[in-house]
């Protein structure tokens, strides 16, 4: 039988292969470590998703498929070209064999080995679900279905599907560079479909994507860890249409190979035997060679080099697949550059370079690396595939020149793609009407500060083939060191003395500082591994290989031989400089620094709480007053400062002990308490003063103190980002001792907190704990005097909450004094930027905006005022006479922040967000009047420290901002901004990492507080009207606003909600704010009528359905009795380009299947049963049908 | 003057390639004659430098060549048994890269050595086409020009012609011996008649060893008047074996014919004009090496 032979023959030939060996180990290994090592995770969930749990199974195997296909290209692949590579086709041809039989036999014997690494990786998840060192719970029961099914339906077609289409583009070309090209191509298509999370474009991506990720993504996406630990995707719908889809594909490929496989040897490029023959005789024996000078010296070295470096760049250059790579980055970058710029409300940042320069960092990494891989394998065996080794290596030249010919070829191919998608980059840049182009950043950011240490790989590259003398060996090493560098850290190996990974510039660039923020330890790690890279090519001079014969005894003589003089010199010369370097970077980030890895900074968090969780309630004197003076040195990173707290002893009985603790990585030179003895834990940073007298209630002490946070040297994981050389921004708790127990520093994930044999977390005190009601959980418990002076760079402006006193310049520093008037919370921030000043009015505020991008700063001054406006008529008035707005480096995060009358904002949301689109939601409008009610929200009135109080925070900012920004936008684009929101909570619940509450016990939960909180609101504010909302909040304010404990919680704000609702809606109120309620509503089918007199009747059935879920997501059934709009939607008009809503009405929806007729005039385009996204609807994308 | 003392070199798998070889080569032609395995490639790479020896020497007048391949390689051109190229490129440029790594290093005298190379192997009309796509002689000429780049004072060519067409294999041997007047060019082959027409000295190698050396002409004539012939058929073969010394069977019209050696005219054998195939098969069994007939 043809086919059996073929296929014996193909399983005899990749097991004697010990590359086979060696990948299904690794991947064996690969994900064992995956499954059983905490911290390294490849398809896992959030921390509430079992280890083992089914998605968790599922989407791991599909991440060993992902693997899997790139095995297939070296078995299937290669199962074609290797007799053309090895010349052996015409053996095989010459013999009785049937195309067929041996096509599809070699076919499936390299698939078989395909997924029997596929099946490796499957049983290193099994073996490791059953390790006993497993957290137990965090195991579900063990069940073969996920991984059953989970192959059935992701793995093996996955496989499959490659494993065609590879063998079919290898059959055809029968190049593996093709072929190559072909993987490095699905695989950008997958990454790049990712990109449209459009609600419209996703079906199509689902069912395009050839992995079948976005199909069960796009499926799964709301899922509760409940279900994620439970359910697997039915193959139904997207999912089935997509697998069915590729499966064809698949064989049309396999069908196609067959046909396409030319089984001959006829290459039709042969010139053939062209003319010379003919006219030899003629000029035969003319001309003796004329004598040639030879040069050896080093110049003529030089240029031996350039010619070769030539040849490589040329032979890696010039070929259609480096094109076809090329053009792929490029689209890839530009699609990349649209998916990630828009990604905050869908409302895109402007293209500035430094976002750019980000965007090809983050999209563009691994198809370089995969490239640089591919191409570095096929030119180090250029010589010995080609078999003009013999030739060259007679040749009078150094080792060197080929090695450096070799690394200098691969650079440069690195460098042109690099240049390539920078030129795309600009090319979007000018579409976008942006034209601030900065060509020295992107050079920096593309070629010097790349986030893999490029030119570093280019040398290991070239290393490993040396070392391993198989290209497939040193390509499975590359990919091996790329997988440790990423994994390491999460195992608690951080050290980049032994982590060739660098600290990624681009992350730490801003506008503000450049790359100037972490660049002094890139540059050193830069130097250390670049003196290694120089031990690595010395080695590889040593062990090129170099003539016909090489085994082992005689690679030893010919190092042996090849161990001159300049080389030892320069083996012990690379060899101390790696190692000074080495220790002084060593001294820098161990000595100079504490070295602490991800798990020792939780470990120190963990002994903290063990060591003092115990004073946590312990009675402390109450912060009466604070007075610092802060001086930022911004060039040095360095921060001292001095100041006195005044202390007050609110109990009722004496305090005989006050506690603080230190600022981490603060040095506290002194606190000086009056007639107290102290005791000090150095390593936890925990002090506890023992006064000779205790305080009588109502005593109050002063304390002096002064503090020094410094930034010597370098350090491992870089420097507090809050210090700058220009845009230091950073809060009391970063630098300021406090008093008493911390409970913010406790590990809020409960499985890390179990490894450090800590009980569960408890977030906040119940709602109705009576304790908590005296607290607010801001590091004191009542609003405080404050004053501050600060000082920093004379080109520098530093600012601190508070209105500005006085400002002097003394001694080259320049001073500023600022007094807050009334007494603000133990929270204050303080800045420090070369900033410019934009000055605005409103009444009798003043408004401020110091800010680096002036794109959007009117925007900001706009939302400020209509804020304002809006805040004080319906609240209460602005307790301040100032408000500023200051933007921050983009490395400091991406967020803003409301103190007393100041806001930092972040360079990244909304300083550069691109506004021109009008469609677009205008999200530092709102981002603004979001801040701002903070000023009510926070500073005005806060909730008592308990569960629900970031509702009164957070829902409440909230719910102005809406309101405000409906003012402006209309209630169209609410709806866009408001399913942004709904999605990102159903999102939310999936990544819950202790369990879902209710809104008003929520616990510092943002996917609940922000995210349902906005949803929320605005149905009941269209439920109970606006006015009666206001009137609420107005009183709430007026009732709790400024006053001491006891501190409101959400009960006293429901009660007042409830007030001024009508009765028939208490039911709606209960399941929005007190329950977890989850609705499926939709519409089955409708039709329309065109009436006589011009109008039309609209007919539908709709069908509902509505849950109530426990905090794990378990959900039940429960009864509808809600009212629920339906409603009539014609063509999209405005700005926002949403559609017209021509008839909108509320009805009392009941549980199952229900019928509507309406009347419109205008011609209908669609209807809907809650077209405007009030519902918490599980699925709100079939809630509205087109006619 | 080449000068090799006791080289010797065992393989890693055991295979004893080189066994205490000792030549001396004037400036001219040197054929080397043997079987395959004989160790001829071995010897031809290590005096390329492209393998180690275990021991002995090799020098080319003052050149160690074993120990400072460098200068070697500055006076060798190869031209190995079977070679391929860079794909895509044209002779041209692969000239003129391999004219550079020679030490070339001046454009001018690098443009016109190139082009009198081409010329000479008579390849300037495709000098600009892909080598990879070249007839076997196109490409095998392409090496030869390759190996005369600079001023060699070795040329080692291993097999040069396999695969050519007669009259490419003509002027192939009339390019040799136009270099081969003032330096050492030693032609690895196994057609005897290559050495016949080329090589002013030669050498037969078998199982590592040297077994003969001398000039074509004088090692003839130590056998001359020995050699006789007969035709045969076939399936007598064996019989003719066992009692005379069979040096070589070869077809004539389609029989079989043997020469055997031996001092007086056996009975049935006609008198055989001894050539260098004679010498070398008979030299060959002399020694013990196993032959097909």
């Amino acid at each position: 039988m043809m086919f059996l032979d073929n296929l014996k023959f193909e399983l005899n030939y990749h097991r004697q292969q010990y590359v086979f060996y060696v990948m299904a180990g690794v991947v064996f290994l690969l994900f064992f470590l995956a499954m059983t090592s905490p911290n390294v995770s490849i398809g896992g969930g959030g921390p509430n998703v079992n280890l083992n749990a089914t998605m968790a199974i599922y989407n791991t195997l599909l991440s060993v498929s992902f693997l899997a296909v790139i095995m297939s290209i070296t078995f299937t692949a290669n199962s074609v070209i290797r007799d053309y590579d090895y010349k052996t086709i015409e053996f095989f041809l010459s013999r009785p064999l049937s195309k067929a039989g041996f096509i599809y036999g070699r076919f499936t014997g390299s698939f078989f080995f395909g997924v029997l690494v596929y099946l490796a990786g499957l049983m290193g998840i099994l073996v490791g679900e059953l390790m006993p060192w497993l957290d137990p719970e965090r195991l579900g029961d063990f069940s073969l279905t996920p991984y059953v099914y989970g192959t059935l339906l992701g793995g093996l077609p996955n496989l499959f599907i490659f494993s065609c289409i590879f063998f079919c583009i290898a059959s055809v070309t029968r190049s593996l560079g093709y072929t190559y090209v072909a993987a490095v191509a699905l695989l950008m298509l997958s990454f790049l479909l990712d990109y449209f999370t459009d609600r419209e474009t996703v079906q199509l991506t689902s069912i395009l994507d050839p992995f079948g990720s976005t199909a069960v993504d796009e499926l799964t996406r709301y899922w509760t860890p409940f279900e994620q630990n439970r359910d697997l995707p039915p193959l139904e719908g997207t999912i089935l249409v997509n697998r069915a889809l590729w499966l064809f594909i698949a064989v049309c490929c396999l069908g196609a190979s067959y046909r396409l496989y030319p089984f001959s040897i006829n290459r039709s490029s042969k010139i053939k035997a062209a003319k010379p023959a003919e006219v030899e005789a003629v000029s035969s024996s003319r001309s003796p060679i004329a004598k040639v000078t030879q040069q050896f010296d080093f110049s003529a070295q030089v240029s031996q080099f350039a010619s070769q470096t030539r040849l490589e760049i040329r032979s890696l250059v010039f070929s259609v697949p480096f094109a076809i790579v090329m053009v792929l980055g490029m689209i890839q970058v530009v699609a990349g550059a649209i998916g990630n710029l828009g990604s905050i409300f869908g409302t895109p940042v402007y293209p500035t370079t430094s976002n750019m320069v980000s965007v090809i960092n983050g999209v563009f990494s691994l198809p370089l690396l995969v490239v640089l891989v591919y191409m570095s394998g096929d030119m180090m065996v250029r010589e010995r595939a080609t078999r003009s080794h013999e030739i060259i290596d007679a040749m009078p030249f150094p080792n060197w020149v080929m090695i450096a010919a070799k690394w200098v070829g691969l650079a440069t191919v690195v460098v042109i793609m690099l240049l390539a998608v920078m030129v795309a980059a600009i090319a979007l840049q000018l579409f976008n009407g942006y034209y601030e182009i900065d060509l020295p950043q992107y050079l920096l950011g593309l070629l010097f500060f790349f986030q893999f240490p490029i030119y570093l790989m280019v040398t290991m590259s070239v290393f490993f083939y040396v070392l391993t003398r198989n290209k497939y060996t040193a390509m499975f090493l590359m990919i091996v060191y790329v997988v440790s560098g990423l994994s390491l850290p999460a195992m608690g190996f951080e050290h980049y003395l032994y982590r060739m990974a660098e600290i990624n510039m681009t992350t730490s660039y801003s506008d503000f500082t450049g790359y100037s923020q972490d660049v002094v330890p890139h540059l050193w790690q830069t130097f250390y591994w670049g003196l290694f890279g120089c031990l690595m090519l010395l080695a590889a001079h040593l062990l090129w290989p170099r003539g016909s014969e090489d085994d082992r005894a005689n690679r030893v003589k010919v190092m042996r031989a090849r161990m001159t003089r300049p080389v030892v010199i320069s083996l012990w010369g690379f060899s101390t400089a790696f190692l000074m370097v080495g220790g002084f970077i060593y001294y820098n980030t161990n000595v100079l620094n504490r070295y602490l890895t991800n798990d020792d900074l939780e470990t120190l968090q963990a002994d903290y709480e063990k060591a003092y969780k115990r004073y946590e309630r312990e009675p402390q004197p109450a912060l009466q007053s604070v007075y610092v003076e802060v001086d930022i040195y911004p060039e040095e990173r360095d921060v001292a400062a001095k100041g006195h707290y005044e202390l007050v002893n609110r109990n009722s009985f004496p305090i005989s002990q006050i506690h603080f603790t230190e600022a981490l990585g603060v040095d506290l030179k002194s606190l000086d308490l009056p007639e107290s003895e102290m005791t000090r834990d150095e390593k936890l940073g925990y002090r506890i003063y023992t006064l000779a007298s205790p305080m009588l209630p109502g005593d109050s002490i002063g304390v002096d103190f002064s503090v020094l946070w410094t930034t010597p040297g370098f350090a491992n994981r870089g420097h507090p980002v809050q210090l700058a050389s220009n845009g230091t921004f950073f809060n009391n708790t970063d630098l300021l001792p406090q008093i008493g127990y911390q409970s913010g520093a406790e590990l809020q994930d409960n499985n890390k907190r179990r490894e450090q044999d800590l009980p569960p977390v408890q977030r906040l005190p119940d709602l109705d704990d009576p304790e908590g009601r005296n607290s607010v959980g801001l590091m004191s418990n009542r609003r405080v005097d404050f004053e501050a002076v600060v000082s920093t760079s004379p080109d520098q402006i530093a600012i601190a909450p508070g209105y500005l006193q006085k400002e002097w310049e003394d001694n080259g520093r320049r001073y500023f004094h600022y007094k807050m008037d009334s007494p603000i919370w133990n929270f204050f921030s303080f800045l420090s930027g070369d900033y410019q000043l934009k000055t605005d009015k409103w009444n009798d505020v003043a408004i401020e905006v110091y800010y680096q991008h002036d794109y959007n700063v009117d925007t900001m001054i706009e939302s400020t005022k209509d804020s304002l406006d809006y805040f004080s008529k319906n609240f209460s008035p602005y307790q301040y006479r100032q408000f500023r707005i200051l933007e921050f480096p983009r490395f400091q995060g991406r967020f803003a922040q409301s103190f007393p009358n100041t806001i930092p904002f972040s360079e990244s949301i909304g300083f550069t967000a691109d506004l021109r689109d009008k469609t677009n939601i205008d999200y530092v409008y709102y981002v603004t009047a979001h801040e701002l009610a903070h000023q009510w929200w926070a500073h005005q009135v806060l909730g008592a420290d308990v569960q629900g109080s970031t509702m009164i925070v957070e829902t409440l900012a909230q719910y102005s901002a809406l309101m405000v920004m409906e003012q402006k936008y209309g209630a169209a684009q609410m709806q866009k901004f408001l399913s942004f929101e709904l999605d990102s909570y159903l999102r939310g619940r999936g990544s819950e990492i202790i369990e879902e509450l209710p809104l008003y016990r929520v616990e510092n939960q943002a996917y609940i507080h922000y995210r349902k909180g906005s949803v929320v609101f605005y149905a009941l504010k269209d439920l109970i009207g606006e006015s009666a909302i206001n009137d609420a909040l107005a009183t709430f304010l007026e009732q709790y606003a400024f006053k001491d404990a006891p501190y409101p919680t959400t009960r006293e704000l429901l009660t007042l909600i409830r007030d001024r609702a009508d009765p028939q809606y208490a039911d709606t109120i209960t399941d929005m704010f007190e329950k977890i309620v989850l609705f499926d509503v939709k519409v089955n089918d409708a039709d329309v009528i065109e009436l006589d007199d011009g109008g039309f009747e609209v007919s539908f059935d709709v069908s509902s359905i509505k849950f109530e879920a426990d905090g794990e997501g378990f959900e039940t059934e429960v009864a509808i009795s809600d009212w629920v709009d339906i409603g009539v939607l014609g063509e999209k008009v405005g700005d926002a380009e949403v559609p017209e809503i021509l008839h909108l009405e509320k009805v009392k929806l009941t549980s199952g299947a229900s019928n509507y007729t309406l009347r419109v005039d205008q011609k209908p385009v669609s209807v809907g049963i809650d077209p405007l996204n009030k519902l918490v609807d599980r699925n709100p994308d079939d809630n509205i049908k087109a006619l | 003057m080449l000068t090799i003392r006791d080289l010797s070199k065992t393989y890693a798998n055991g295979v004893k390639a080189l066994n205490k070889i000792n030549l001396e080569l004037e400036p001219g032609m040197f054929g080397l004659l043997g079987p395959n395995g004989a160790g001829k490639s071995s010897l031809m790479r290590t005096l390329a430098t492209l393998q180690e020896a275990d021991e002995g020497t090799a020098m080319l007048d003052e050149v160690d060549i074993l120990k400072d391949k460098d200068s070697l390689r500055r006076v060798l051109g190869y031209l190995p048994q079977d070679f391929g190229v860079y794909p895509k490129l044209s002779p041209l440029t692969m000239l003129d890269h391999f004219a550079m790594l020679k030490g070339v290093v001046n454009k001018g005298e690098r443009r016109e050595l190139v082009d009198a190379l081409l010329h000479q192997v008579n390849l300037y009309d495709v000098r600009k086409k892909a080598i990879d796509t070249f007839s076997g002689g196109m490409k095998q000429r392409f090496g030869i020009a390759q190996a005369l780049i600079g001023n060699p004072r070795l040329v080692i060519v291993d097999e040069p012609t396999a695969g050519l067409d007669p009259s490419e294999r003509n002027r192939f041997h009339n390019l040799l011996a136009e270099i081969g007047e003032n330096i050492v060019v030693i032609l690895s082959t196994h057609i005897v008649d290559d050495v016949t027409d080329l090589c002013a000295n030669m050498a037969i190698m078998g199982a590592g060893e040297i077994l003969l050396t001398g000039k074509p002409r004088e090692v003839i004539e130590r056998i001359k008047g020995n050699v006789w012939s007969k035709q045969i058929s076939r399936s007598e073969l064996n019989d003719y074996q066992q009692n005379f010394r069979v040096i070589l069977s070869h077809l004539r019209e389609g029989h079989t014919v043997i020469h055997v050696l031996s001092e007086n005219q056996p009975e049935g054998f006609d008198h055989q004009e001894a050539n260098l195939e004679d010498v070398y098969f008979a030299t060959l069994i002399n020694h013990g090496i196993a032959v097909s007939l």
